[in-house]
């Protein structure tokens, strides 16, 4: 089964950490990519950069509506986002706690819709 | 430059309201956008109660039943675009029909293997 | 010496131009205003030897340009990514005609200063900052907040266009009347808070006022949409009535009251010969329509000659164009002229039964009025002093204090 992993962080956190400390995250979270993907479980992922450079929008009354940053406001904003084949739930859950920027925030995991993608991915 | 565009509507609401899109108006629009070849992939979520989320402190996890917070919006689906810049995103992610009910954020988004996070 | 005068005022009056091609080459905020500053300094040393060039503006795009791609390749030392960048530029090898693109990049500068996806308070920094030309610290002072605030959203919001992608260019026609509306708040809201201030003592900041009337000119000129000449038309008529506006205390004066010889009657001129030509396009929208409110106000000669049959279906035409409870109640305002205070009064009661003016001050001053010219002056008081609760503005408070103290004086004497 396919499960989406939303990894939410606190930036103002991500952003206060040390180079050395985000570089090693980069490289951990690389070489965990890997594993995964050897193991056949990795499907997607994708970082998120900060929110401040996130555009919502929304159509109203014929019109179209932007505001600057994310729509959903907190003290936590996606940071990454990871699709994920595994036997269960369970499973998944193992599989997305292991990624090292969970460490700094959670981490939501949700199966796929059970109706068929729109589009399936096709690169990793 | 790669753009999520995430799909963010009330999950009570979403299909109930008059302005609430078809249930064939999103493949419909996901398959245009792959036939313009800008789409790289668009995925529907279940809803919110069959989410689960993970905290991880001091080598401890703790599991919680439910999204990783309560939120009037949830996130309902994304897609994953390819566009000359936000402006094109913004047309792309004004056209997918949840947009009249929720509403879409378009971010631009780094692949894992070689950017760093920042 | 006559070159270093010369050059000053070639920076006065073209560096802004300057600014925006270079942007527009270099595809970068910071880049440009280095090799903006570069090429000055280049003219500066070189000009007084070489003497003036036949076109500065060339010369100064050109000099920038190679200067920046030199700084590239100082800097690729530490960072290669910049190598390919500096080769980039220097291979682009067309220079495009300057006189017919420099009108188009200052539009694309302004248009991408305003872009809708920044927010608005980056908005009005950045264009300040980048098209106005005004400090941190100016625009800090002019809007009392501290420097390092204002130089934080600044420098987000160059990142944002960079990082985010937003597109140094000028929106297609398809889009350019809604993407207009997102410049003309910018300018709007610079002048209104130059001649409206939120808070502080004074009443006027004149220096926010005139760096609005110059965007505003400068973005009519360069795209002479009807609502561009609308809100030009708006700030013209405002700002015509500024000498009459305070007075020798520097006190406020309400319209009925201002000595209207004090007007400026060329700005007025200009301001409604901009309404009507903007009116006949047909495509005019709400600053076309709150500057003929204006100019309806200017032809009066004194305040009993206003059409008030006018101004109240302009406000008409206008809450249905641009719906929103502070023009319903200046429209309730307008009512109580032509038809009575009673009659306004029952609109203004309406709009606040709705919640929707809670916070307004106005709301309350302009019920305040109208109670007392019906002479029910505990209502009256009542409402001056709601009022003065959601005030903050130094000056406009002193001036509901007066009218609440006024109040007192007549019951004494009811």
């Amino acid at each position: 089964m396919d499960y989406i992993c939303l990894v939410y962080v606190d930036e103002n956190r991500l952003a206060s950490l040390p180079r050395g400390e985000r570089d090693t995250l980069l490289a951990r979270t690389c070489d965990y990519r890997r594993d995964l993907l050897a193991e056949q479980h990795y499907q997607w992922g994708r970082w998120l950069p900060s929110a401040r450079l996130a555009t919502t929008l929304r159509r109203r009354d014929g019109g179209l509506r932007l505001r600057d940053g994310a729509a959903i406001r907190g003290e936590e904003q996606l940071g990454l986002v990871v699709l994920l084949r595994a036997r269960d739930l369970d499973q998944a859950l193992t599989l997305a706690a292991g990624l090292p920027l969970v460490e700094l925030g959670c981490v939501e995991v949700r199966p796929l819709s059970e109706q068929a993608p729109w589009v399936r991915q096709g690169d990793t | 430059m790669k753009y999520l565009c995430l799909v963010y509507a009330e999950e009570d609401l979403l299909h109930s309201l008059p302005d609430s899109p078809e249930d064939d108006e999103c493949q419909a629009y996901a398959d245009s956008l792959a036939e313009s070849g800008r789409m790289l992939g668009a995925e529907p979520l279940e809803p919110v109660r069959s989410a689960v989320t993970v905290r991880v402190r001091d080598g401890k996890t703790s599991v919680i039943d439910g999204p990783f917070a309560e939120t009037k919006e949830q996130l309902t689906g994304f897609y994953l675009v390819d566009a000359r810049d936000l402006n094109e995103a913004i047309r792309i992610a004004e056209g997918i029909p949840p947009a009249r009910v929720g509403s879409i954020e378009v971010r631009p988004v780094r692949e894992l293997q070689t950017e760093k996070p920042r | 010496m006559q070159t270093s005068r010369h050059i000053e005022a070639l920076y006065r009056d073209e560096s802004r131009r300057v600014l925006a091609t270079l942007i527009r080459l270099l595809g970068d905020f910071d880049l440009a205003e280095e090799a903006l500053q570069d090429a000055f300094t280049a003219a500066v040393t070189q000009w007084p030897k070489d003497g003036i060039p036949d076109n500065p503006r060339a010369w100064l795009v050109s000099a920038g340009r190679f200067k920046a791609i030199d700084r590239l390749r100082r800097r690729a030392r530490f960072d290669a990514s910049l190598e390919e960048l500096a080769l980039r530029f220097e291979q682009a090898t067309e220079m495009p005609d300057l006189d017919l693109s420099v009108e188009d990049d200052r539009l694309r500068l302004i248009f991408t200063c305003c872009h809708p996806a920044l927010s608005e308070q980056a908005r009005v920094a950045l264009t300040l900052r980048e098209v106005c030309d005004l400090t941190t610290e100016e625009i800090a002072s002019a809007f009392l907040i501290p420097v390092p605030t204002v130089a934080q959203r600044i420098v987000r919001a160059k990142a944002k266009i960079r990082d985010a992608g937003i597109p140094y260019r000028v929106p297609e026609k398809s889009e350019l009347a809604e993407r207009l509306g997102s410049v003309l708040q910018v300018v709007y809201l610079v002048f209104n808070e130059g001649y409206f201030p939120s808070s502080g003592e004074a009443l006027t900041r004149t220096d926010l006022s005139g760096e609005a009337l110059r965007l505003g000119r400068l973005l009519f000129s360069l795209l002479p949409e009807p609502e561009a000449g609308g809100l030009l038309a708006l700030m013209l008529l405002t700002e015509a009535r500024r000498a009459a506006r305070t007075d020798a205390a520097g006190d406020p004066v309400l319209l009925d009251d201002q000595d209207r010889s004090l007007w400026d009657r060329t700005l007025i001129a200009e301001g409604e010969s901009l309404v009507e030509r903007s009116l006949r396009s047909r495509r005019f929208g709400p600053y076309s329509l709150q500057a003929a409110i204006a100019a309806v106000h200017a032809e009066a000669q004194r305040p009993e000659d206003t059409d008030w049959e006018q101004i109240v279906g302009l406000y008409d035409v206008l809450l249905r164009a641009a719906p929103s409870p502070v023009i319903a109640l200046n429209r309730a305002v307008a009512v109580a002229m032509r038809d009575g205070p009673q009659a306004g009064l029952a609109l203004i009661g309406d709009l606040l039964a709705e919640g929707e003016l809670d916070n307004y001050y106005l709301a309350q001053a302009a019920r305040a009025d109208l109670c007392r010219r019906l002479g029910r002056l505990e209502e009256a008081r009542d409402a001056y002093r709601a009022a003065l609760a959601l005030c903050q503005q130094g000056v406009q408070r002193d001036f509901l204090q007066k009218r609440l103290a006024a109040l007192d004086v007549e019951r004494g004497h009811a």
